[in-house]
């Protein structure tokens, strides 16, 4: 669901490189730690169910700008505390 | 029924004599209710969940044996695990007590927002906040968006599917009802609407999810 142009836009955007590696781990599945590939890899479902309501159904792809817009909210709400 | 002032609206049910809160008269986080002897405290018991639920209130509820019995203090949030044992007070022989507890991490707010991004839902509670894109500024897709913000601050990985949302006005005032499902179960929630329907719609799931 995180395609090449996900990838691509942050990585243009160095400063939101920490909020994406957090966001990683917040949509990674509670105990990731314990299964193969022990890596904190976003849970499908939580991402399917993300997506659908984002967009209507599973199958669009997610825009750049949106996962951007995610982090620069994730970044402030964190700056606020 | 048209919600009035919480305590008002639990000592005009028949069969309840007086009630207590603890707390902010808006957001207790304890409720004691005095039952009239000879009522059936179930009956009645159940009338004051339902009285708390349109107040966007969860609680938990126990009749108490009618004997004396020690005084506990209300939890000050339900997170803790070991505060949400119902408690009892001191009461006469034949009276029961139910004792009920407030959501003490309450929905403080939801927002939407429409602009170049779309809509986005923001929900926040105490520290926690959500962000979720919405599919549509109206109907099931923007209900959906904050059903899944508020889902997503109370820490729930499963999705919950919007059932029914029904709006019933009561004279003085209009309460919006959810039904979620969520990994086969059905889960309640009311709440009324005093300022948006998004904030009404996000504490109905609040209580509808908070009562799993």
């Amino acid at each position: 669901m995180i395609d090449r142009d996900v990838a691509t836009a942050i990585a243009k955007r160095p400063r939101l490189w920490a909020t994406a590696v957090g966001a990683t781990f917040a949509f990674a599945p509670p105990g990731w730690w314990h299964h193969p590939p022990f890596l904190p890899i976003p849970d499908a479902d939580l991402m399917r169910w993300r997506v659908t309501t984002a967009y209507g159904d599973e199958e669009t792809p997610i825009a750049p700008d949106d996962v951007l817009s995610y982090l620069e909210w994730r970044q402030r709400s964190a700056q606020g505390k | 029924m048209a919600v009035g002032l919480l305590h008002d609206d639990l000592v005009s049910l028949p069969g309840v004599e007086s009630a207590d809160l603890d707390g902010d008269s808006t957001a207790p986080t304890g409720v004691r209710v005095r039952l009239a002897p000879g009522v059936d405290a179930a009956i009645v018991g159940d009338e004051v969940q339902r009285v708390l639920a349109l107040h966007g209130l969860r609680s938990e509820v126990e009749v108490a044996p009618p004997s004396p019995a020690t005084v506990a203090p209300f939890p000050g949030r339900v997170s803790d695990e070991s505060a949400v044992s119902p408690s009892t007070v001191p009461i006469a022989e034949h009276d029961a007590v139910v004792a009920a507890y407030a959501e003490s991490d309450v929905l403080e707010s939801v927002s939407v927002t429409e602009g170049r991004d779309g809509v986005v839902v923001e929900a926040h509670a105490g520290e926690t906040s959500a962000w979720v894109r919405a599919a549509g500024r109206i109907g099931p897709a923007f209900d959906q968006a904050i059903v899944s913000a508020v889902a997503e601050l109370l820490g729930t990985r499963t999705e919950p599917l919007i059932r029914s949302v029904d709006s019933r006005d009561l004279g003085d005032v209009t309460v919006l009802t959810i039904v979620l499902e969520e990994a086969g179960e059905q889960h309640v929630g009311s709440a009324a609407v005093e300022g948006g329907r998004p904030y009404a719609l996000g504490r109905a799931v609040w209580a509808a999810l908070s009562s799993r």
